[in-house]
């Protein structure tokens, strides 16, 4: 008799523990972000749970901090979560980078993780006046190569905008590296430090040399 | 009965011809990622043969495979003429034995750079003038000194400059002469920012 209570016990006890998965019935929903500089940053689970996020002070040798996370609300195992970014940082650009869904309980820890980076622009603006092949202008050590008249519509263009994005709060100038045939260009508005949008207000004004 | 050591003979002269030419019919090749490498000029060797000219930063791979098992080991034999030295291209995970493909060899090379810099004539002590190459950034502290130098950060050989004003000193205005141009085997010392009232 005491035998086979003991046994239908430690039968009711290994079935209990099959149903309840080990212990645990709900999971907590976190991560962690990288590269976070500016305030702003909300994420969101499931569009309907948010946590927003301040980044931490950085770190003594000056590395940005990692920032850990969770969300409020617990899911239950096998529920669905979707961390997407809801509302950006100022001056940044954050995105998934991994494990940002999945079903809850699927894996042993759950890290979604959002990695930001500081905003990037490209620079650019108008050519006035330019008649001729060989324009180059550049910004510092990247230029827009040789300009030189449309091949369809035989016309110079009036806008131009250098190959590589600069990042937020990095400068830029605008010279001249060649002039073209025959003209001289100047630049007005070439230097500036990148903000939040793409910059268009440099101006190239070419005129004929005289002869 | 006579041809049999005959062909041993001929596998055996085969064979040693082939490791004598740096083992060709392996299996395994050698390779890797080569950065830093904007003109000709850069040579490789693997066990001290094989020449490989690569041209570009990009992925690179020996002519030669060599035998399952046996050593590799890159070394750079001549580097391209913006380069200082051979030790200026590194070599990382350069040798070991070649049990599968290898693709993991880095060779990373730094281009030679040079002072950019010049005179600033008429400051006349004014502060704040901030001038800018791209995204290198240099405030200029007034020494009271006229004209005074000024140095940017140095700029890699065959590199493009520009220099510009960012921020105009107090109450002055400043212009450049000589602004931009391209960065060759020699430093540039004649940029004029020239500053009146």
């Amino acid at each position: 008799m005491k035998k086979s209570i003991l046994a239908l016990c430690a039968l009711t006890m290994a079935a209990s523990l099959v149903a309840c998965g080990g212990g645990t019935s709900t999971y907590t929903i976190g991560g962690t972000v990288t590269g976070l500089q500016y305030p702003g940053l909300v994420l969101t689970n499931n569009l309907n749970d948010d946590v927003a996020l301040a980044p931490l002070p950085l770190a003594a040798n000056g590395v940005v901090q990692d920032v850990k996370y969770q969300f409020g609300k617990q899911l239950d195992y096998g529920d669905v979560y979707s961390v997407t970014v809801k509302t950006q940082p100022a001056h940044q650009d954050c995105k998934a980078a991994g494990g940002t869904a999945d079903t809850a309980g699927r894996l042993t820890v759950i890290e979604a993780g959002i990695s930001c980076s500081l905003v990037t622009n490209p620079v650019g603006g108008t050519i006035k006046g330019l008649a001729a092949d060989g324009l180059e202008l550049n910004n510092g050590g990247v230029t827009t190569g040789k300009i030189v008249k449309d091949a369809t519509s035989l016309l110079y263009p009036t806008s131009f905008t250098l190959p590589v994005l600069v990042t937020y709060k990095q400068t830029y100038g605008v010279t001249i590296l060649t002039q073209p045939t025959g003209q001289t260009c100047t630049v007005t508005n070439g230097a500036g430090e990148m903000g939040d949008s793409v910059v268009t207000n440099v101006e190239v004004n070419c005129v004929n040399n005289p002869s | 009965m006579i041809r049999s050591p005959l062909r041993a003979g001929i596998a055996l002269a085969c064979a040693l011809s082939l490791s004598a030419c740096g083992g060709g019919s392996g299996d395994v090749y050698i390779g890797g990622t080569v950065l830093g490498v904007t003109k000709p000029g850069l040579i490789l060797t693997n066990n001290g043969g094989d020449d490989l000219a690569v041209n570009s930063s990009g992925t690179f791979f020996f002519a030669n495979r060599v035998e399952t098992d046996s050593g590799f080991n890159v070394k750079v034999k001549a580097v391209p003429p913006n380069v200082e030295k051979v030790e200026a291209c590194e070599v990382i995970g350069g040798s070991g034995k070649a049990v599968f493909n290898i693709t993991s060899i880095e060779i990373r090379c730094t281009i030679r750079t040079h002072a950019l810099g010049g005179t600033i004539v008429g400051l006349a002590g004014a502060p704040n003038l901030v001038l800018v190459n791209g995204t290198d950034r240099k405030e200029i502290v007034p020494t009271g000194a006229d004209p005074q130098a000024f140095a940017m950060t140095p700029v890699s050989e065959d590199l493009p400059y520009g220099i510009s004003i960012l921020r105009q000193p107090d109450g002055r205005t400043c212009k450049v002469e000589q602004a931009s141009g391209t960065m060759l085997a020699a430093d540039v010392n004649n940029v004029v920012v020239r500053c009146t009232q």
